[in-house]
C-alpha cells in the first residue's frame, strides 16, 4: 500500500521549475525523462527545464505516438518538436508506437508502450526518472506510468517524478476523432477471476471532457450492471464556470439517459491530481464496504479532459486495480492560431513525487493525532 | 413538481414562443438540471419556492424587452459555489494549503530540504509536532469549521480548532493545557503557527482597512487585539507563541482582494505598534480570476440593466461603510467589485445588486426583487 500517495510530495507551476532547478542540479543526479514527441505543443517545457539543469546527465526516451493517417499539420508539428528534442537532450532516444494494428486497426499502443521501455537501454547511474505526461495519450501514458512505477520500486534508490503541464483552455481546442473501439487501457482492466461468486456491480466515473459526448456514450452503452454514474468535473478550475459549462454539455446524458443522481457529481481540482486520487480512494474504500458480500463491486474509470485530473484517476486505478475504460483516438486536429483571438492563459505544470527514498520514513508518524 | 406548468411558467414570463417548443423545452432541461445540481441548495429558499419559483420572480421585475438579457446573465456569467464545491476547497485545505508550509518549516528547523522531511523519521516526528502546534481559527460561519474537522478526522486534534473569535481565558487555558499534554510536547508548549480561516473575500476591506480619519478596522484588527489582550490577561497559560506565524487563508478570493490584502498587511504591520505575530502569508483555495467582474463591452447588457433597475435605496442603507470604500453608489455592489458570484450559504454585497438587492421602490424608484436573497452582517434579509 502507497500510504504516501495521499500526501505526495508537490510541486506547482514556478516551483516545479525552482524544485527542478533545485533538486537535479545535485551532480549525483542522473535522470531519464520519459516523455511524448507528438504534435502537442506542451511537449518540450519538462526537457527543456531539465536539460538547462543537468546538462548531459538528463536522457530522453521519447514515444512518437503513430496513428497511421494524422492531419499533415500535426505531423509536421510533430517532426518539429521531435528535432528541438533531440537537439535539446543529446542522449535521447525516440521509440515510435503504432497505437493502431495495421491488420484491423484494433488499439495496440500498450503493446508498444512495453516494448519501447523493455528495449530502452537504461543508464547504470540512474536515480530518476521523470514521466512527463503533458504529450502523451491516455492509451500511451497510463501504461508507461505503471510499467516505470514496477521499475522504480523494484529500485529503492530511484524516484519516480510525474510532472504534468497542463492548460484547459488549449486541451478544449485539441479535437479527437474517436475510434470505434471501447477497451480497457493496458493493464487497467481491473481484478480478474472474482465475478464467478458474486453478482457484479459497477460505479462508472466518466471524467467529463468538452467534445467528449459522443466517446463516453460509446461506454457507457457498453456497461451492464451499473449501479451508479458519478461524472467527475473540474472544481476549483481557473475558470470557476468550467464544471457549470460541461454539465450543461452533458446534459441530456446526465439527466435522461445515465440517470445521474445530482449528489453523485465528483468535484475534483483542477491543478492538483492528488484531489481526484483521494477522492476516488475514499470512494473505492466506502463502496467496497457497502456492497461487501452482496455484490462484486467495480469502479470503472473513463478519464477525458484535463489531464491533471486523469493523473490523479490513474493513480487511484493503479493503487486499487480499478478499470480504466477508453476509446482510442483515430486522429487529432489542432489549430495552433487561436480562434477566439483572447490572449492564451499560462500552462499550469504540476510535480508529484510519486516513489523515492524521500517517504522513507512517511508512515513514521504524518497521520497520527498528537493527542 | 408539475414540470408542463413549471416550463408554462418560464415560457410565458420569457416570452418563449408558443408555436416553436424547442426553445422552452430545451431551456427548462437545463435549468432543470442547474436547480438539481447546484441552485435549489441555496440556503435562504424554502419548500415550494426555490430557484426557478426564485427567478421566474426576480425576471418578472424587468420589462418583457430586458429579461432574455437577464437570463443569458445567469445562464453564461453566474458562478454559484455550491455546498459540494465548498466542501472540496475545505477538504483541499490541510493537504494542499497547510502541509507544504509544515514541511517547509520542518526543513528550516532541520536544515533539510523541504521534499526531504519524510525520509527519516527525525524529520516525520517533526512535522507530527509541528502539526499539532499549529491552530486554526474561524473568523465566521462560513469558515466551515465542521467540514473541516470531519475532513481531518485522526490527522488534526480538536483541540487545535477554534470555531470562532471569541475566546475567552478558559478556553485559552484549555488549549493550552491539552497541547503540553498531547503526545512529545512539553510543558512550555505554544502554537508556533496560527491560521485564520474565511470563506470570501473579495476586496479585503471586511479583513482588514484602513479609515479615512487613519483607524484601522477589520477581522484582523480584531484578532491583533483579542491576543494582545489574552497575553496580558492569561499570562504564563497563553497558548500562542510571541513569534508566531499568521497565516490568512481564505476558500475563495478575488485576485482584488489577494492583491489589496497584501498591501494593507504590509503597511499594518509597519503601523501598528503591537503586531502580534512575526511574519504572514495570505492563501485561498480558489482564486476567482481578475476576468470574472463584470465588464464592457462583454457584459454590457446586464451592466445596463444595473444602471437601468438600481434602486439608490441599498446605497444608503449602508452608505458609511459604502463610503468609506470610496463609493458614491453601489451599481456595482460593495467596492465596485462587480462580480456575479452566489455562494451557496449567502450572496456576498461584492455581487452585482441586481442578484440580490429587495427594496420597497419608494421615492418612484423601481423596486429590486432578489434572485437569491442576502442577509447581511447584522442578520437582516436585504
Amino acid at each position: 500500500m502507497r500510504r504516501h500517495w495521499e500526501n505526495c510530495v508537490t510541486h506547482f507551476d514556478d516551483g516545479v521549475d525552482q524544485f527542478i532547478d533545485d533538486f537535479f542540479s545535485e551532480s549525483s543526479r542522473c535522470c531519464v525523462l520519459v516523455a511524448g514527441a507528438g504534435f502537442d505543443p506542451r511537449a518540450q517545457r519538462i526537457a527543456r527545464k531539465l536539460s538547462a539543469t543537468m546538462g548531459d546527465r538528463v536522457h530522453g526516451l521519447f514515444i512518437r505516438e503513430d496513428r497511421g493517417d494524422p492531419a499533415v499539420a500535426l505531423q509536421k508539428l510533430a517532426d518539429e518538436n521531435e528535432a528541438q528534442l533531440r537537439s535539446v537532450i543529446a542522449d535521447t532516444t525516440v521509440a515510435h508506437v503504432q497505437i493502431f494494428s495495421a491488420d484491423d486497426r484494433a488499439p495496440i499502443g500498450g503493446h508498444g508502450v512495453r516494448s519501447a521501455v523493455d528495449g530502452y537501454k537504461w543508464p547504470d547511474d540512474i536515480t530518476d526518472v521523470v514521466l512527463d505526461m503533458s504529450a502523451l495519450s491516455t492509451g500511451v501514458g497510463f501504461p508507461l506510468a505503471k510499467l516505470l512505477l514496477e521499475f522504480a520500486e523494484a529500485r529503492p534508490k530511484v524516484s519516480l517524478h510525474l510532472m504534468v503541464v497542463s492548460n484547459p483552455e488549449l486541451d478544449d481546442r485539441i479535437v479527437g476523432e474517436p475510434s470505434a473501439q471501447v477497451q480497457f487501457v493496458r493493464g487497467y482492466s481491473g481484478p480478474s477471476g472474482s465475478y464467478d461468486e458474486l453478482p457484479v456491480a459497477r460505479i462508472w466515473l466518466p471524467q467529463l471532457g468538452k467534445g467528449r459526448v459522443e466517446t463516453l456514450r460509446r461506454i457507457r452503452s457498453t456497461l451492464d450492471s451499473v449501479y451508479k454514474v458519478c461524472p467527475v468535473v473540474p472544481f476549483p478550475a481557473r475558470n470557476p464556470r468550467r464544471a457549470d459549462e460541461l454539465l450543461a454539455e452533458y446534459q441530456a446524458q446526465l439527466l435522461n439517459e445515465w440517470e445521474v443522481d445530482a449528489r453523485d457529481l465528483i468535484y475534483v481540482s483542477e491543478r492538483n491530481p492528488l484531489d481526484c486520487y483521494r477522492t476516488i480512494s475514499t470512494l473505492k474504500k466506502r463502496y467496497d464496504r457497502t456492497v461487501e458480500d452482496v455484490f462484486f463491486p467495480q469502479i470503472i474509470l473513463s478519464p477525458f479532459g484535463s489531464k491533471v485530473i486523469a493523473v490523479g484517476a490513474m493513480m487511484a486505478a493503479i493503487e486499487h486495480d480499478l478499470s480504466v475504460q477508453y476509446v482510442e483516438t483515430l486522429r487529432y486536429e489542432y489549430d495552433p492560431v487561436n480562434p477566439t483571438g483572447t490572449p492564451p492563459l499560462p500552462d499550469m505544470a504540476v510535480h508529484v513525487w510519486l516513489h523515492g527514498p524521500v517517504y522513507g520514513s512517511y508512515d513514521a508518524g504524518t497521520q497520527k493525532v498528537a493527542s | 413538481m408539475n414540470d408542463r406548468m413549471a416550463l408554462s411558467l418560464l415560457a410565458e414570463v420569457m416570452g418563449w414562443p408558443e408555436d416553436d417548443q424547442a426553445v422552452a423545452t430545451r431551456e427548462y432541461a437545463w435549468l432543470r438540471m442547474m436547480s438539481a445540481v447546484k441552485y435549489d441548495g441555496y440556503s435562504y429558499f424554502r419548500a415550494g419556492v426555490r430557484f426557478l419559483e426564485s427567478l421566474a420572480t426576480w425576471l418578472k421585475q424587468f420589462d418583457p424587452a430586458d429579461r432574455a438579457a437577464a437570463y443569458d446573465f445567469v445562464k453564461k456569467r453566474l458562478v454559484y459555489i455550491s455546498l459540494s464545491e465548498m466542501q472540496c476547497l475545505v477538504e483541499t485545505f490541510v493537504p494542499e494549503v497547510v502541509t507544504p508550509h509544515l514541511r517547509r518549516t520542518v526543513a528550516h528547523q532541520l536544515g533539510i530540504k523541504p521534499y526531504e522531511v519524510w525520509t527519516d523519521k527525525s524529520g516525520a516526528d517533526a512535522f507530527t509536532r509541528c502539526l499539532r502546534k499549529t491552530l486554526f481559527v474561524g473568523m465566521s460561519d462560513g469558515s466551515r469549521i465542521d467540514m473541516l474537522r470531519r475532513a481531518n478526522a485522526g490527522r488534526i486534534s480538536t483541540e487545535q480548532v477554534v470555531p470562532m473569535m471569541n475566546v475567552d481565558k478558559e478556553k485559552w487555558l484549555d488549549l493550552s493545557k491539552n497541547l503540553r499534554q498531547a503526545h512529545g510536547m512539553t510543558p512550555t508548549e505554544q502554537f508556533d503557527c496560527v491560521y485564520l480561516i474565511d470563506d470570501f473575500t473579495a476586496s479585503g476591506t471586511t479583513f482588514i482597512r484602513k479609515n479615512a480619519d487613519g483607524e484601522w478596522k477589520g477581522k484582523l484588527k480584531k484578532f491583533n487585539d483579542l491576543i494582545r489582550d489574552a497575553r496580558d490577561s492569561v499570562g504564563d497559560g497563553f497558548p500562542i507563541a510571541e513569534n508566531y506565524e499568521l497565516h490568512i487563508h481564505h476558500y475563495i478570493s478575488s485576485a482584488q482582494a489577494r492583491s489589496a490584502l497584501m498591501k494593507r498587511l504590509e503597511i499594518a504591520k509597519a503601523e501598528w505598534s503591537e503586531w502580534t505575530c512575526s511574519d504572514y502569508t495570505v492563501t485561498e483555495g480558489l482564486l476567482l480570476p481578475d476576468t470574472l467582474p463584470l465588464a464592457r463591452p462583454s457584459d454590457g447588457a446586464m451592466l445596463d440593466l444595473g444602471d437601468k433597475y438600481y434602486d439608490h435605496e441599498i446605497f444608503t442603507r449602508a452608505e458609511k461603510h459604502c463610503r468609506e470604500a470610496g463609493q458614491s453608489d453601489m451599481k456595482l455592489g460593495y467596492a465596485d467589485c462587480a462580480l456575479p458570484i452566489i455562494l451557496e450559504h449567502n450572496t456576498p454585497n461584492n455581487s452585482v445588486p441586481l442578484l440580490w438587492a429587495e427594496t420597497a421602490g419608494n421615492g418612484g424608484a423601481r423596486a429590486m426583487r432578489p434572485l437569491f436573497y442576502r442577509r447581511d452582517r447584522h442578520g437582516s434579509l436585504q
